[in-house]
C-alpha cells in the first residue's frame, strides 16, 4: 500500500520529508467532452524503448515512446529500487495503461490515443522537468492531444 | 508527477494525474488528482485485471471535463487476497560448502532458465532488460566484480557502477518473469529474489563490495539504487541518503 504511513523506513521519512514545489495558483483548462479528446500518457517511470538510452543518475530528461510500441520492447530504467517493477513486468498496464487506453478509444470513452507518449524519470528535481514538460506539451498540441494521463510510479 | 501537471496545463495540455503519495498532491495541488490506495510502482493495481483497470482510467480521465481544480478524488480498490505461490519450489538456495557462489548462481540461472523456456512461450523480450544482454552475462559482471576479476563495458556509453546497477535491476526482472508463474504479490517476488535466491545474495555481496570502492559514485550506486531499502544488509539511514544522493551523477 502507498499509504505514506505504512511505508518502511528510511522510506517514509524521505517522502514525507521530500521538498515539494510551490505553486501560487492552480490553472484549470477547459476542453471539449471526453469522448472528443485525444489522450496520451505521460508517465514518470522511468520507461523507454529498449533501443533508447537508459536513464542515468538523477536525468531530468524525457524520452518518448511511440504509440504503436510492444509491450516488449520497453524497458524500465528508473533510478529508483524502491517500488515495485514486478507488477509492470507482468502487465505494462500497471504503469503504463496504452492497452487500456486502447480499449476506451475503441468504445468511444476516448476519441483516440495519441501517437506518442511521454516518459520522465519521477526521483529527479521536478523544477529541473519544466523545459522538458513544456517541449512535451508543445508536441502533444502539434498532434491535437486534449489530455494527458500521468501516471507515476 | 504534479510539478508535471502544472507545467503541462499552463501549457495548454489539460491533465488529469493518478497521485500514489496523497500528502505531495495536497501539497502541490495539480490540476486534477485521482489518489489510489495501491504500492508504489503498481498506480493501476494489481496487474492483469483489464476490468479494475478500465473502471478507474473511466473515473480518472471523467475528471477531465472539470474545471473546478484544483481537484482530488479518492478511488476505493476493491480488496484482494494475494497468493504468496510456492516460489522455494523455483529456487531456495543453501549453500553448500563445496561450491562457489558463481557456481551455486549459474546453476539456479540454468534451473530457472530452463523452466522458463519449457513452460512460457517466451516472447523474445519478455525476460529481457535494458542492458540488451542475457542473465548469465549480467550474472557474469556481477560476480566478476565481487571476485575482482577484470570484465569488459558491454555498454560503453553507460558509466560501470551504473551498469552494474542495471545488470542488478535485469537480474531482477528476469527472477520475476520466471516467479511470476506462481505468484504476483510484489512483497513476495521481493523476499524471494533478495532472501532466497543465489542471486540476490550475490547482489547483497555486490553491494558490499561497491561500498567499499574509492570512487564516491559506486558508493552511492550501492549505497541508494542497488538494493530496496528494505533489503539492504548495511541499514540505508536518511542522513547517509543525503551524503550519497549528489554522487549519482558520475562525472562523464
Amino acid at each position: 500500500m502507498a499509504i505514506l504511513e505504512t511505508l518502511p523506513e528510511p522510506l517514509r521519512s524521505l517522502l514525507a520529508g521530500l521538498p515539494c514545489p510551490a505553486f501560487e495558483t492552480t490553472t484549470g483548462l477547459d476542453g471539449p467532452p471526453l469522448n472528443q479528446r485525444r489522450i496520451a500518457i505521460v508517465s514518470t517511470a522511468g520507461i523507454h524503448p529498449r533501443h533508447d538510452r537508459p536513464f542515468v543518475g538523477v536525468s531530468t530528461e524525457y524520452r518518448m515512446i511511440p504509440g504503436d510500441v510492444k509491450s516488449d520492447q520497453i524497458v524500465m530504467s528508473h533510478m529508483s529500487v524502491n517500488f515495485d517493477r514486478s507488477g509492470f513486468q507482468i502487465d505494462w498496464n500497471v504503469a503504463f495503461p496504452l492497452d487500456r487506453l486502447r480499449e476506451l478509444a475503441a468504445e468511444g470513452v476516448i476519441a483516440s490515443v495519441a501517437t506518442s507518449h511521454y516518459s520522465f524519470m519521477g526521483a529527479a528535481d521536478p523544477a529541473g522537468m519544466e523545459a522538458g514538460a513544456r517541449e512535451v506539451a508543445a508536441r502533444m498540441k502539434a498532434e491535437g492531444v486534449g489530455g494527458a494521463l500521468l501516471v507515476p510510479v | 508527477m504534479g510539478a508535471l501537471s502544472h507545467y503541462l496545463e499552463t501549457s495548454g495540455i489539460p491533465t488529469i494525474g493518478i497521485s500514489l503519495i496523497r500528502l505531495h498532491t495536497e501539497t502541490i495541488r495539480p490540476p486534477r488528482a485521482l489518489w489510489v490506495p495501491f504500492e508504489l510502482g503498481r498506480p493501476l493495481g494489481r496487474p492483469s485485471q483489464p476490468e479494475d483497470q478500465r473502471r478507474l482510467l473511466r473515473k480518472a480521465l471523467s475528471l477531465l471535463e472539470r474545471t473546478d481544480v484544483p481537484i482530488l478524488e479518492g478511488w476505493e480498490a476493491v480488496p484482494v487476497e494475494e497468493d504468496a505461490g510456492d516460489l522455494h519450489g523455483l529456487a531456495c538456495f543453501v549453500p553448500t560448502p563445496a561450491k562457489t557462489l558463481r557456481s551455486e548462481v549459474m546453476d539456479e540461472l540454468a534451473r530457472l532458465r530452463s523452466r522458463l523456456e519449457s513452460e512460457k512461450a517466451a516472447g523474445p523480450g519478455l525476460a529481457a532488460g535494458v542492458l540488451g544482454i542475457a542473465p548469465e552475462e549480467a550474472a557474469k559482471l556481477v560476480l566478476d566484480f565481487i571476485d575482482e576479476v577484470p570484465a569488459e563495458n558491454p555498454r560503453p556509453e553507460l558509466p560501470y557502477p551504473h551498469v552494474l546497477k542495471l545488470a542488478v535491476d535485469d537480474l531482477v526482472k528476469f527472477y520475476n518473469s520466471v516467479g511470476a508463474d506462481e505468484t504476483d504479490s510484489a512483497e513476495r517476488l521481493r523476499e524471494w529474489f533478495w532472501r532466497e535466491t543465489a542471486m540476490g545474495r550475490a547482489a547483497g555481496d555486490l553491494r558490499a563490495r561497491m561500498l567499499e570502492h574509492p570512487d564516491p559514485t559506486y558508493r552511492a550506486v550501492a549505497y541508494l539504487v542497488l538494493t530496496p531499502f528494505t533489503e539492504a544488509e548495511r541499514p540505508v539511514e536518511v542522513s547517509g541518503v543525503m551524503e550519497a544522493f549528489p554522487h549519482l551523477m558520475p562525472s562523464l
